[in-house]
């Protein structure tokens, strides 16, 4: 079922009937957030045609990690349908419990440069899970796409 | 067959003591060629898990296209008893708030659209905007937006986007009362308004169709339709001001758990009694999306008709363009119900499922009293669509619903493997049919063997009898996000 799409992103997609998931590694939580990020423009777009160009701080709180990790993904998710955000990559200025706080790189959505290959409606809390392992952390989540 | 037991050819049971916490059991509508692919997903865990809910009445249901969703599958109907400690979730409704599908008619025939079908399309795809991030024209103020969201289709229609008599011809009337605006985000807010009238992207579509088969003639001519007359489906929702909406209750669903010491098996199934705040908030801020979908249908049958107009050279009342009916999908609704001899007040959750209600039932237009609600299903964009009408048995036993569409089978990436190497449009062409999409990734993730079929899934509803079979709609062109 599960399909993988490069280990050095550390993240994975994998499929349910009718919606997408994220299987995300770090070997720090701060690995973890930012994969995420990586894991979601990747399937909204071709992460390659993304420049780095503009900045955004992100700040999302949650009442425990999966509840951050769940709220993280649907801000960024608001930020790119909104106001058409595309990002690939973040320096983290804040992440503690549970508290997540990003300077976010990409750019805005242009058409003829970018094309959008999912419209992702939602990170959902369908069996979520942020859950530390040898190598470090291992986290879940589905996507409503 | 493990956990499912057999109640009669339509109908299979999850007894209650399945699991510890059920409070009701499950009954799942479906026949026994269909049992092998509902248990090969997790639908099944998931009809369990809604039967956990506080003050779920009767069983916990799902039609006959159920698949695997988050929360409630997908053709789940949860319905919870409002004067006891019956709970709304967000989970029962799902991210695309008042999903839905509208059916018009049209005066034209097969013979009369064929040689300009292309035309027809491509003019549909130039009017009618569709695909991921995509604008509509409509730019509203702030003091217009409001509106929108309390008013829903009638202020589309007083704009200039519709005809009156759409209105009667809408479940609701096209309006949720109780909508308030204050209560929803800035985000929500902000992500909904460059988007109102538009089609989106995924399984959304608006597609030119012919009749091909009647199955009940009288009901058939009630509504308009006549073997070999063309007829136009639009299915859309509420776009990303409802996924904001969902997506900012349920984070505050997670918060009231414990506040009102509940536990769900899912956290998907965040929610509140419907006697509490935070309840009553989420179906103020439901109702906001839900009138914002049905602004959106009435949006995109306007464009529908006009290109139609231009493409055939008449006003949409001479191509006798009416409006057969529009119903919600994703929707959780206050309604009347009889339970064991008394009429109670139930909060009815149906997450891919649709409202069919009976001949005579106070909430049908006169001109629906006798053949009952019009249901129209949406199937694949190859094979067929069908309109069916609600039943009495669906009020007894189903919370006056029914099926909504086909149901996924194979996933989006499964689906690209299946073609094999096989162009969209190679596959597509074998049904006769003209495609436009403003992605082809989303065509190839909506091929037809990706769903059930739907033939299937109406033969259920039809014979286990909560709806009746009208007639069937053949696709001829599509327009895709």
């Amino acid at each position: 079922m599960s399909r993988e799409v490069g280990m050095t992103e550390r993240f994975q997609i994998f499929d349910t009937t009718a919606d997408t998931g994220l299987e995300i590694y770090g070997t720090t939580l701060e690995k973890v957030f930012k994969n995420a990020l990586k894991g979601l423009f990747f399937l909204i777009t071709d992460l390659y045609t993304i420049e780095a160009k503009e900045e955004e701080t992100v700040e999302v709180q949650g009442k425990d990690w999966v509840d951050l990790l769940v709220s993280w993904l649907n801000e960024l998710i608001f930020l790119q349908d909104a106001r058409g955000w595309l990002f690939k990559d973040y320096v983290i200025e804040k992440l503690e419990p549970y508290t997540i706080r990003a300077l976010c790189k990409g750019e805005r959505f242009k058409k003829g440069k970018h094309r959008i290959k999912t419209l992702v409606k939602a990170a959902t809390y369908h069996q979520a899970t942020v859950e530390e392992t040898p190598q470090g952390y291992r986290a879940v989540v589905i996507l409503d796409v | 067959m493990g956990i499912l037991k057999k109640i009669d050819d339509y109908r299979w049971m999850i007894p209650k003591d399945y699991r510890p916490g059920m409070r009701v059991p499950g009954i799942i509508y479906a026949k026994e060629s269909m049992i092998r692919d509902i248990e090969k997903d997790q639908s099944v865990e998931q009809v369990a898990n809604a039967a956990t809910l506080p003050g779920i009445v009767k069983a916990s249901l799902a039609m006959p296209d159920i698949h695997y969703g988050y929360g409630l599958p997908i053709g789940g109907v949860v319905a919870t008893d409002i004067s006891q400690e019956g709970v709304i979730t967000p989970g029962g409704v799902g991210f695309d708030i008042n999903c839905g599908v509208r059916l018009l008619r049209t005066n034209l025939t097969l013979r009369d659209v064929e040689p300009k079908l292309k035309k027809l399309v491509d003019t549909l795809y130039q009017t009618v905007p569709s695909g991921v991030g995509s604008q509509g024209p409509i730019r509203i103020h702030k003091s217009q937006y409001r509106e929108v969201l309390i008013k829903g289709a009638a202020w589309a229609i007083g704009a200039g986007y519709g005809w009156e008599e759409d209105l009667e011809n809408t479940e609701s009337q096209g309006c949720l009362p109780g909508a308030d605006p204050n209560i929803i985000s800035d985000k929500a807010l902000e992500r909904g308004r460059n988007q109102l009238g538009t089609l989106g992207s995924g399984n959304h579509f608006l597609e030119v169709q012919v009749v091909e088969e009647i199955f009940q003639g009288e009901l058939a001519q009630a509504m308009g339709l006549e073997r070999g007359l063309i007829t136009v489906m639009i299915h859309s929702g509420s776009r990303g001001f409802g996924h904001q909406v969902c997506t900012d209750f349920l984070k505050m669903m997670e918060k009231a758990l414990s506040k009102y010491r509940i536990s769900v098996p899912d956290r998907q199934l965040a929610c509140a009694p419907y006697n509490s705040s935070e309840g009553k908030n989420y179906l103020t801020a439901m109702a906001c999306a839900a009138n914002y979908a049905w602004a959106n249908r009435q949006c995109l049958a306007h464009w529908t008709r006009q290109a139609f107009s231009k493409v055939f050279d008449k006003d949409p009342r001479g191509l006798g363009m009416k409006q057969i009916y529009d119903v919600a999908h994703n929707i959780v609704k206050i309604e009347e119900h009889r339970i064991n001899g008394s009429s109670l007040s139930l909060a009815v959750h149906r997450k891919g499922a649709t409202r069919a209600f009976p001949p005579g039932h106070p909430e049908l237009p006169p001109h629906y009293r006798e053949t009952g609600q019009p249901v129209i299903i949406p199937g694949d964009m190859g094979r067929a669509s069908f309109l069916l009408a609600g039943t009495t048995k669906a009020m007894e036993e189903t919370f006056g619903s029914t099926c909504h569409g086909a149901g996924r089978i194979l996933s989006r990436h499964a689906a690209k493997k299946a073609l094999r190497g096989k162009s969209i449009q190679e596959e597509i062409n074998k049904y006769g049919i003209y495609a436009r999409a403003a992605s082809k990734a989303t065509l190839v993730e909506e091929v037809p063997m990706a769903y059930k079929d739907i033939s299937d899934v109406v033969e259920v509803v039809h014979k286990a009898g909560i709806a009746r079979l009208v007639a069937r709609l053949r696709p001829l062109g599509v327009v895709k996000g």
